[in-house]
């Protein structure tokens, strides 16, 4: 597997891996690094990495105990966060009323306060889609797990949500 | 959309139970302008997913300079020094253990000086100094021996 050929598989679900590392972190500078460490890992194992089956579940899951270590690190330095990302920077255009921004950020304000694995389940599901299947090979978590860590990050959404005004 | 319909696929969609198409539908719902004014709280909440699966990572390509340069190693310096403290102390030790160990024994030296003294009025010195040493000390043990016999024996008789 040369260099090509890394790209050609991994560009087209780089966002996907972005995304999951930055709704872990919640750090652009931290989830961009992660990306790129992923990207070394596979170079370094690209002979085990052409073997992989399902290459995208592979990344994620790599992609997901990456942004853990990460997050480890930053609670044993007491690091800053820095450059938490805001919705007004990234995703929310100038098209967007000021009060349509504000009930984005308090949703992601919910969202950002969930545990760790309801995340998870959250941003594979919800934002990337994936089934329950995928899901449970991403987090090798068994399939009734994934479900009921589903229902439950639903739940506590909604209550939380139904707290806040929108 | 039917209200009907909503209620029981947002229904699932809470409880965890909807499928990926059903979770369509009522995100293609909840962008309408009805969706959006009638359900506000579940219209925030999808667009909100709609706009994560915007994000996009700024990496084009792969991370050459990292790939290229040597992964460096650090170490905790004074860690290192402690180690190196430790190996340098077992060195030394070690050696002066070995020097013990073969040089050769001290009475081997004596014998090679005694045998070394040629002046026969010099050596006569030498043991009358010897003797002399030897003397005191045994009439010195003789002494301590009977003090010491004498003592076990009042002890006896007062016991």
């Amino acid at each position: 597997m040369n260099y090509q050929d890394i790209m050609n598989t991994v560009l087209p679900f780089k966002n996907k891996l972005y995304r999951f590392a930055l709704r872990l972190v919640n750090n652009t500078h931290d989830a961009e690094e992660i990306v790129q460490d992923l990207l070394i890992k596979i170079w370094k194992k690209k002979e085990d990495f052409s073997r992989i089956d399902n290459k995208e579940a592979w990344c994620m899951t790599v992609t997901r105990n990456l942004s853990y270590d990460k997050l480890r690190k930053r609670k044993v330095n007491h690091q800053e966060i820095e450059t938490q990302y805001d919705l007004k920077d990234q995703v929310v255009t100038a098209d967007i009323h000021l009060e349509q921004k504000e009930t984005l950020n308090r949703v992601k304000l919910v969202i950002d306060k969930l545990p760790e694995d309801l995340k998870t389940v959250i941003q594979l599901r919800d934002v990337e889609g994936y089934t329950y299947n995928e899901i449970a090979e991403i987090t090798n978590w068994s399939i009734s797990k994934v479900k009921v860590y589903i229902h439950r990050a639903r739940k506590t959404l909604q209550t939380a949500l139904s707290q806040i005004e929108l | 959309m039917e209200t009907k319909k909503f209620n029981e696929l947002i229904s699932k969609y809470w409880e965890g139970t909807s499928s990926l198409e059903e979770e369509f539908q009522l995100r293609t719902f909840l962008k309408t302008n009805k969706g959006a004014s009638e359900h506000p709280e579940e219209a925030a909440i999808f667009g909100f997913f709609g706009k994560q699966m915007e994000i996009e990572s700024s990496i084009t390509e792969f991370p050459v300079e990292k790939i290229d340069t040597p992964k460096v190693i650090t170490l905790n310096r004074l860690h290192f020094v402690r180690n190196i403290a430790a190996a340098l102390l077992f060195i030394l030790c070690g050696y002066f253990v070995f020097q013990n160990i073969s040089s050769p024994p001290e009475k081997n030296q004596l014998a090679e000086n005694w045998r070394e003294v040629e002046d026969p009025k010099e050596a006569l010195k030498i043991t009358k100094e010897a003797l002399a040493f030897l003397s005191n000390k045994v009439d010195k043990s003789e002494r301590l021996l009977k003090n010491n016999i004498a003592k076990l024996s009042i002890n006896k008789i007062l016991n």
